[in-house]
Parts: structure tokens; C-alpha cells; sequence
């Protein structure tokens, strides 16, 4: 369980990073934290020649407020994440789903840009970039583009980021005044990747619901129908007939983890309950 | 004998070195000119070897490829200590030819500078296959268009037997009610935290060999190289120096082993390999993975009549140097600690494509335990008596005592002590026991199960001890065991320390190192204290007798006047004189005075137990909070209480039982080898292969019972392994009582283990549509 010899590269800006993966294009890959790249390097399941460090670019590991977003620097630590006051405040669903994110010595190592363009079924983050909107900031050669969440996760593993860009940041908006969140997620034990997972925010101040699934498609889906519901005070129709229709509308994944029946089941129940929990 | 008070050290001995990095385990050996070896293995579940050409390797710098046709001993086996006489003797080759049988089979060795290189070079040994149809379940093994894995095994049954005792036929047909149903516990291992791991050096001019080895049995390990590799026993030093965890998984000599001193020979320079963890799981053996059908025969007073068993033994592709014990064990002791006269095991070990089983922690107890516990509440409810009042009125008592255990691999042996329904007593009382269920703040049923467990401890006779002291009054125990997290260090210092009359700081421990003694045995079956300790205390009270027969000579005085207390001389009177132990070690020394021909002042003693078991029971009470709408469940308290004999260290006695029971959580409720269709290995990780953590071990709460076994002097029983043995069937028992709190429930589902939240789902709909209907 050692990796195949591969050459380290360490950029001081990502103008040096772009340059390098425009040089070496599939052979390189980029790294941050490393919680899923190193250990699929050991095991050889990926073999990179190139490794393209990002942790000597300034810059790149921030969090601030900018206008009506929360904007968070890609090569942010998890852990710095969860422990921001700003994230709390402004962004409380992504405090809830990173709470959920492996384990404090991991959180400590794993990126939020590195979650995001791992683009894991079961990542929290994920969920918490498509059901509140958030956007991502992609840098290539030829400039700097911003896409949407639901157009950047396009399957398992799979995003827009071409071979040539790095995500530099991810932008949520910012939570209005009064905002309340629940995430929900079940799992076999605390930290290891959920077999169903939900999130769900209200906001007084736009009067609207946001609502998301996770673990259970491959990628995490936004749930329209219990959205459209919401009339700014509760749901103009039955909540467990909304998400039993959100859950019929996609196909569910099964693992080793649980069958599709059983993740069906328990993706109802943390729905449903974290929409509970607001609404009660 | 009264009960000694216990003794229970803030600190143990060895941890401050292991917890700061400064322990020395295998890969922390270096050696000048040392290689790395690295292992080429299939990732066929069935497959003919077609060819095997290392060509590629060699160009890009690969030391050396071995393959069978390189190793003098390929036709050689290792040793078989004692195996069942059913069974039908194919064991795994040292390195695969012909045909690979698992994923994970070893088929060559690749030698480099490094370990990265010969990684890219194992991956250069090309390798063709002709795939076979592979057989992934015992259904699938038995069905009699089945592929063959062994012409040795016809019909692919590696072994089976029947272990009886009385007439169980006749019993069940006569009992007025029995029950039977079938029980799955699936495929696990030991999992320790270092993983296996061996550095050799063959000394080519002495055709002398040193192995460091990650293991529990040293003396074993040395027997097989000595034998097959042709070098005298006295020449081949094993060394177990720190051991990261065993838990069975390295109680065997593995092939491993043997072809890297092999290597170490050939090159002559040192050859390390370090096993990774996806070989660990392919490659070191599994356990449990068992289906027992059990039927128990009773009356209408709750009294057990006859019990009846078919066990089914997934045994994998080959049967390994360890035998099928734990089959041996399951049959042997399926009546637990309970009074069943007529009793008939059947047990047929069944090859399969996959890793060849072996022991795991308590290895055969838990897989007897979990039908049995769950069978016997199943019984309670149907006569309305509760789940201690029906194991009250089953449970061996002090009057039944000696109650005679007849065993396959330990003979006859004998229930010679204890109080087993004083202990159920205790447990109802301590753990506040009920059986009505609750609901809890969250909406979860919250329910309490109940199971008994009887480990035997000790297993295997002998073990040995030196103790020697220097001319400063230094002690230094020499053990033949093994010590890879039990804090023999501590508990085998205090040992000595009070036989002999010295205080603890100033005794050392020695072990795992063939070169101290010429024989021992190792750490493994919960046999530390009753064996190894039992040695180290014989040896210290020879050496207080002979040290004060030497007082008596210098201090001119009858030794039965004297005493030792703080490793000085003392007058029976309590009065001092001026010689301490090491006064007398120097007098008894070459040029001493009392100079004899010893070169010290040591005494080497073997301990032999009589009674190949010494038996230890344990009651063991879960609560269990189950979320119905999901399955979902939690162990949120947990009560035991054990009967260890006299502990040597009450809180090394404590941390193998809640260790055990967190491991027993974890086997319960997460951990599972799986295999597909086509036996690949699917859990090659941490990731998949669960065991429970921190955040899953509720409080444990321990009450201790201590009645002294007369098996050895110092009243101790093991104390490793019980604390797992009892753990599911009291979750299960729980569990099935939060889902039908009144009526019965179709229970069957939950007889699987690990019981996962979606089995338990299944169980809660069926329940709900048969109240509906």
C-alpha cells in the first residue's frame, strides 16, 4: 500500500499551478488535504505522475462575506469551516452538514474545494452547495468562471471542472436574518459516509424553503416539489405524501452500505424529519 | 483460600513507552543491507496458474522473484500441532502453483530496496490465469454440481463430526416442547492494529537465523522454521519484541514467515515485509462465519431436556495450522453453563473460495453462545417465565459441582468452582434488569436483554518462568508468553513481586524472545495468567525458599525464622538483619561464599495444569434504544458480571472485559468480511470493514464475583475472551423484546450477525403487519 513514484510540484500561485496542469494535462492531479486522493494512491487505484501541491498558494484558504454570499477559499480546511463564526451566522447549513464530515483529524487535513470537486454521493458538502444554490469559482488558462452547484455535479466522481482548472472558492448566500437549519444524516457509525443524508433551510426574511437529499443518487438532488410547497408559514400539502414524491422521482443508489429499498426508507425519514424539526 | 484484596495499578508498567512512540515493533527494525519483500497474490477467487514470468520485474530492478520452484521445503507443510481427526488434511502451499483457491493467495515474492519498489515490481510479475468457477456460500459448496476445490474434499467438506454426550434424539422426541430455529454469524477477524509482519536475517556463515515477527506464538514459529528451513532449534531466534494486538488472528505460525527467513537466506541479507491492510484482510486468517441450526427440547417448568445442533463452518479454501478449533469449541461447549443432559452437535466444515478460517477472540464461544442465549429467551416467552428465572432454573449450581465438560480438543475437564446463579442474581439486581419496555425522550423502544457466557480459559498445559536476581537486588522475570496488550509486564512484575517479597519497581519482565527460554508457548486462549502467571509465581516461590535456606546459612539462623519483605531479610519477629536479596545473590555468585556452581541466584519453573480448563462465567445485561421507523439501534448501558478468580490487577482485569465488549458491540452490530458471487473480496478496507470506535462503546458498568478455582495456585481465570462471548445474543434478546413487547415477534430475522439496521427494519414491518392482520 505505497504509491507509484509520481514528481511534486508545489505552485506559489495558482497562475504557477494552471501552468503546470496545462503542461502535463491527465497526468497530473491536484492536492489539498489528501483524504481521498493519498489513500487511492495507495492503494494504486489512482496513479498520477504529476502532484500538484495547492498548500504553498496564498490566498486560496479564506472566509469572508462578500455582498449577499459567503464566500469560502477552496484550499480551506473543513475543520476551519465548521469553527467560523461567520459560517455560523451566515451560512448555518454548512456548519450543520460539515459537522458530519469524517472526523476532527481528517476535517483538520480535508479542503472544502477538495470535498467539492471529489464529488462523493454521500459528501455533506455537496449537499449543502446544491441545496442552497452555492456557486464555485473555476480558474483556467483562459480566465475565471463561475457555475452553479446543480451544473457543476454532473455524476458519481464526476463534475465541470475541466482538466485544466482548479476551483479556487465556493460561494453560498448569504442566510437571512433569522435563518433555522436542520441536517440529518444516518449512518452505520459517526463519520463514516452516510447512506441517506438531508438538509433543509427556512428563511423568514425570503420566505423560502431550501431542501436537499443526499447519499442516495449520485449526486445529491434538490427537492422542487416540497420547495414550491412552502407558502413562507408551512407546506399547502401533506409532508410525508411531498416526500414520498421527491424520493419516487430518483433513482436510488444500493452498496454494501444498504439496498436501495432500505436507503429509500431511512432517506424519507431524515427528510421528513429535519423539515419536522423547522416546522414544529 | 481467602480473596486477596485487589490490587489495581494507577499506571500500567509498559504504557508510557507504548503511548510516546517509543515502543519497538517489527517495522521498526533496521538492519544494515536489509531488503523489503512484498507478496504477489490472486485476485481470482478459483483459477488455474498458468504461468507465472517475472521477467518484467527483474528488468526493473527486482532483487529476486520467488516462486515455489525456489523454496527447498515447497512439498513440506508447516507443522500440525493437534488437529480433529475428521479432518481431511489439505493445507495451503507456501507459495500458490497450479491453482490459486482465495483472493489474497500468496503466489510470489518480490524482493527490492525499498518497499514503493518492490510494490512497482510485484505489479511487473506477470501472472496468467485460467479462471474456475468459483464457490462464494456453503449452499452453493454442498450443491452437487458444485466445482471441486480439493480432490481430497469430496463433495467439498473439509471436515465433520459429532460431538454427543448422553441421548439427544431420544430426549427431544420425548420433550414436551422444543424449538429450533437458524442462526448466521457471518464471516470477521481479529483486526489488530498493527497488522502482521516479519524481519529476517540469516547468518550464512553459522546457517543461523534471527526473525523479529509480529506474533502471539514464538516458540511455535521457531519449531517450523528450525524444521523447515534445517537449522537446529538452538540456532533459530524468534523474537515477538512489541505486538500491536493479536486477537487470535496471530495465533498460528503463517507461511508468510517461512518464505521471508527463506529469502533472507537466499540474499543473504536482511528481509523485511510488513503486511498493509488490504492483505490483512485477504490474507490473514478470518473467524466466526458459522450457521448453526439450534433446537432445544424443555418441559413445561422451563428445564432443559435435550439440545440438538447442525453447525455449517465456512472454512474457506484450505484448513489452516490451527485446525477447525473453533468448531471444536462451539460443539464442545454448546450447552454453555448449563445442565443439559442430552446434547448432539453436528458439525460439517464446508471449503469455500475464500480465506481460511482460524480463531478470533473467544473463537468458537461467541458463535455457541449467540444461538443458545437467543433460543433460551425464545423459550421463556413462550412459557411466560423470565429470562433469569429460566436460566435460574437451567444454570449449573455449586451443589452440581464438579460438573464434567467433555471436550473434542481438551479432553475431559471439569466446572469445578464457581456460582453461577449467585452471578445471574447480581446481574438482575445490578443492572436493574426489567422486561417491560420504554420509551425514551427521542420516541426510541428502549428494552433490556439478557445473556449468559462460560469461557474456558488457559488452554494449552504448559508454560515457563525464570526469575533471577542480581547483586543489587534486581529482579528480572523471564516469561515464555508473549504480551500484545495484556500488560503482562505489570501484572507479572506484581506477580513476583509478592511471591518473592520484593516491591514491584524493582522487577522486570522479559518475554516474547525465544533466547531467554528454551520453551514456552505463547499468549493466546485467555491462558496469560492461568498459565504463564501460575509459572512466573512457581518460579518466585522456589526462589524465596532457596533464598532463605542461603539467608539461613549466612545469618546462622533456622530459615524458617526468617522472612523477606521489601527484598530484605526480616526475623519472623518483624526484626531487620543486614542482608538484602542481592547480599545473598552475590554470595551465591561465582567467588561468593555460598558459591555452589550456579552462575546466579535463579530459579526456572514449568507450570503444568492438570485440568486443561479452568473455566470463568460471566452475565452480561444491554439496554438497547431501537428507532423503529429505521432499524436503527444503540447499546446505551451495558452490565457485567464476571467471576476472574482472584485478579491480579483489577484494572487490567476491567480493561479486558469493556474491551471485550466494545469488540462484542462491534461484532454484533457492524463487522462483516463480505464476498460476492464470485468470492471477491469486497471490505479491503477500513472503510467497509467496521468494527465499533470510541463513539460506539456505551458505559459499561462491571460488578466482579470472585470464587477461587482450584486449578491453580494463584485462583486466577482467564479473563481475555469472556467479555466478548455473551455480547450479541444480550443485544439480540434486547432488541427482540423493543420490537414485541408483549407478543412474539417473527424473530427469525434478527438471528444474524452483525444484525444490521436493515435486517432489523425487516423484522419491525413483518411484526406491524402481523399486528394489522
Amino acid at each position: 500500500m505505497k504509491p507509484a513514484a509520481f514528481e511534486f510540484h508545489r505552485p506559489r500561485d495558482v497562475d504557477e499551478a494552471l501552468a503546470l496542469l496545462v503542461r502535463h494535462g491527465e497526468a497530473a492531479r491536484l492536492i489539498a488535504g489528501g483524504q481521498s486522493l493519498v489513500p487511492m494512491m495507495n492503494f494504486r487505484l489512482a496513479t498520477p505522475n504529476i502532484l500538484i501541491d495547492l498548500n504553498g498558494i496564498d490566498g486560496l484558504a479564506f472566509i469572508r462575506r462578500d455582498g449577499d454570499l459567503v464566500r469560502i477559499g477552496a484550499a480551506t480546511r473543513q475543520q476551519d469551516v465548521l469553527e467560523s463564526a461567520l459560517v455560523r451566522t451566515h451560512a448555518p447549513l454548512v456548519a450543520a452538514s460539515i459537522r458530519h464530515v469524517g472526523h476532527y483529524v481528517t476535517r483538520c487535513r480535508g479542503t472544502i474545494g477538495g470535498s467539492l470537486a471529489n464529488a462523493d454521493p454521500a459528501s455533506e458538502l455537496v449537499l449543502a452547495a446544491i441545496t442552497l444554490g452555492a456557486s464555485l469559482t473555476l480558474r483556467g488558462a483562459a480566465g475565471t468562471r463561475s457555475v452553479a452547484a446543480q451544473d457543476f455535479f454532473l455524476d458519481t466522481m464526476t463534475t465541470a471542472l475541466a482538466p485544466t482548472e482548479i476551483v479556487t472558492d465556493v460561494a453560498f448566500p448569504a442566510a437571512p436574518e433569522g435563518t433555522r437549519v436542520a441536517f440529518r444524516e444516518h449512518v452505520r457509525r459517526h463519520g463514516d459516509f452516510a447512506i441517506a443524508s438531508a438538509a433543509v433551510q427556512i428563511s423568514p426574511g425570503d420566505g423560502r424553503l431550501r431542501a436537499g437529499l443526499g447519499a442516495v443518487t449520485p449526486v445529491p438532488v434538490a427537492c422542487r416539489r416540497i420547495e414550491d410547497a412552502f407558502d413562507g408559514d408551512g407546506l399547502r400539502a401533506d409532508l410525508d405524501a411531498l416526500v414520498a414524491a421527491e424520493i419516487a422521482a430518483v433513482e436510488i443508489l444500493a452498496d454494501i452500505r444498504a439496498g436501495a429499498g432500505h436507503r429509500r426508507r431511512l432517506a424519507a425519514v431524515c427528510l421528513a424529519d429535519c423539515i419536522g424539526e423547522l416546522l414544529a | 483460600m481467602t480473596v486477596p484484596k485487589a490490587t489495581s495499578s494507577l499506571l500500567r508498567v509498559e504504557d508510557r513507552r507504548l503511548v510516546t512512540g517509543r515502543g519497538r515493533f517489527v517495522d521498526d527494525v533496521h538492519l544494515d543491507r536489509m531488503v523489503n519483500a512484498v507478496f504477489v497474490r490472486s485476485p481470482h477467487a478459483h483459477a488455474e496458474i498458468v504461468s507465472i514470468d517475472a521477467r518484467r520485474a527483474k528488468d526493473a530492478g527486482a532483487l529476486a522473484v520467488l516462486t515455489a520452484a525456489d523454496l527447498p521445503f515447497a512439498g513440506e507443510s508447516l507443522f500440525i500441532p493437534r488437529w480433529h481427526p475428521s479432518v481431511r488434511k489439505v493445507l495451503p502451499k507456501f507459495l500458490a502453483t497450479e491453482r490459486v483457491r482465495h483472493v489474497g493467495e500468496p503466489i510470489a515474492m518480490v524482493l527490492a530496496a525499498d518497499r514503493y519498489a518492490a510494490e512497482d515490481c510485484a505489479a511487473l510479475v506477470d501472472v496468467e490465469y485460467r479462471p474456475l468457477d468459483t464457490i462464494s456460500t456453503c449452499t452453493a459448496a454442498l450443491a452437487h454440481d458444485a466445482p471441486q476445490l480439493h480432490g481430497a474434499w469430496p463433495g467439498n467438506v473439509a471436515a465433520s463430526f459429532t460431538h454427543s454426550v448422553g441421548d439427544a434424539d431420544a430426549a427431544m422426541a420425548a420433550a414436551p416442547r422444543w424449538l429450533v430455529r437458524d442462526f448466521r454469524y457471518g464471516r470477521q477477524t481479529g483486526l489488530p492494529l498493527e497488522t502482521r509482519g516479519c524481519v529476517a536475517d540469516h547468518d550464512s556463515g553459522r546457517n543461523a537465523l534471527t526473525l523479529w515477527t509480529s506474533t502471539q506464538v514464538h516458540y511455535a514459529v521457531r519449531q517450523n522454521l528450525a524444521m523447515l528451513l534445517g537449522i537446529p532449534e538452538y540456532d533459530v531466534r524468534v523474537v515477538a519484541g512489541d505486538v500491536g494486538g493479536g486477537f487470535g488472528s496471530k495465533s498460528r505460525p503463517y507461511l508468510e514467515e517461512i518464505v521471508v527467513a527463506h529469502a533472507s537466506r537466499l540474499l543473504r541479507r536482511p528481509v523485511k515485509w510488513i503486511e498493509d491492510r488490504l492483505e490483512n484482510l485477504q490474507a490473514t486468517t478470518h473467524s466466526r462465519a458459522f450457521n448453526t441450526t439450534l433446537e432445544l427440547g424443555y418441559d413445561a417448568d422451563g428445564r432443559f431436556l435435550a439440545l440438538k445442533g447442525r453447525i455449517v463452518a465456512d472454512v474457506g479454501a484450505y484448513v489452516f495450522t490451527s485446525g477447525i478449533v473453533t468448531a471444536e469449541v462451539a460443539s464442545s461447549h454448546a450447552a454453555g453453563p448449563y445442565k443439559i443432559p442430552n446434547l448432539s452437535v453436528e458439525v460439517v466444515c464446508v471449503g469455500t473460495n475464500k480465506t481460511p478460517l482460524a480463531t478470533y477472540r473467544g473463537s468458537g464461544q461467541p458463535e455457541a453462545a449467540f444461538p443458545l442465549e437467543c433460543l433460551i429467551d425464545l423459550a421463556a416467552r413462550a412459557l411466560g417465565l423470565s429470562a433469569a428465572e429460566i436460566r435460574a432454573r437451567n444454570l449449573i449450581a455449586p451443589a452440581d459441582l464438579p460438573y464434567g465438560v467433555q471436550s473434542s480438543y481438551a479432553g475431559k475437564c471439569s466446572i469445578e468452582s464457581g456460582d453461577f446463579p449467585a452471578m445471574l442474581r447480581r446481574a438482575v439486581v445490578g443492572s436493574l434488569y426489567r422486561e417491560d419496555v420504554e420509551t425514551d425522550a427521542a420516541g426510541r423502544r428502549v428494552a433490556w436483554g439478557l445473556a449468559v457466557g462460560l469461557e474456558s480459559t488457559g488452554f494449552l498445559n504448559y508454560e515457563s518462568a525464570r526469575v533471577q536476581i542480581d547483586a543489587r537486588g534486581n529482579v528480572l522475570v523471564f516469561s515464555g508468553l508473549t504480551s500484545h496488550g495484556q500488560g503482562h509486564a505489570t501484572t507479572l512484575a506484581r506477580v513476583c513481586a509478592k511471591a518473592l517479597g520484593v516491591d514491584e519497581e524493582r522487577v522486570t519482565l522479559r518475554l516474547g524472545d525465544t533466547q531467554l527460554l528454551p520453551f514456552g508457548r505463547g499468549t493466546f486462549a485467555s491462558r496469560g495468567t492461568v498459565v504463564g502467571a501460575n509459572a512466573v509465581h512457581g518460579a518466585a516461590t522456589r526462589l524465596r525458599e532457596r533464598a532463605l535456606v542461603y539467608a539461613g546459612h549466612l545469618l546462622q539462623s533456622d530459615p524458617a525464622t526468617l522472612t523477606i519483605a521489601g527484598g530484605r531479610i526480616l526475623r519472623a519477629t518483624g526484626e531487620a538483619t543486614t542482608l538484602g536479596l542481592g547480599d545473598i545473590a552475590r554470595a551465591v555468585q561465582p567467588y561468593g561464599q555460598l558459591h555452589e556452581g550456579a552462575l546466579a541466584l535463579e530459579e526456572t519453573f514449568i507450570f503444568d495444569t492438570r485440568n486443561l480448563l479452568t473455566f470463568a462465567l460471566s452475565v452480561h445485561v444491554a439496554k438497547v434504544a431501537l428507532e423503529l421507523r429505521t432499524g436503527e439501534y444503540q447499546v446505551v448501558d451495558y452490565f457485567v458480571v464476571h467471576d476472574t478468580g482472584v485478579m491480579l490487577d483489577q484494572k487490567i482485569v476491567e480493561g479486558q472485559i469493556i474491551g471485550a465488549v466494545v469488540d462484542g458491540i462491534g461484532g454484533a452490530m457492524l463487522s462483516e468480511i463480505l464476498y460476492d458471487g464470485e468470492a471477491q473480496l469486497l471490505t479491503g478496507g477500513m472503510a467497509d470493514y467496521l468494527v465499533a470506535t470510541a463513539a460506539e462503546a456505551p458505559r459499561v458498568r462491571l460488578e466482579h464475583v470472585t470464587t477461587i478455582p482450584t486449578t491453580n495456585p494463584l485462583g486466577v481465570r482467564g479473563v481475555g475472551e469472556g467479555g466478548i462471548i455473551p455480547v450479541a445474543p444480550a443485544i439480540i434478546n434486547a432488541l427482540s423484546r423493543a420490537i414485541a413487547p408483549t407478543g412474539a415477534v417473527q424473530e427469525q430475522g434478527l438471528f444474524r450477525l452483525p444484525l444490521t439496521p436493515e435486517a432489523v427494519l425487516a423484522v419491525i414491518d413483518a411484526a406491524s403487519s402481523q399486528r394489522r392482520t
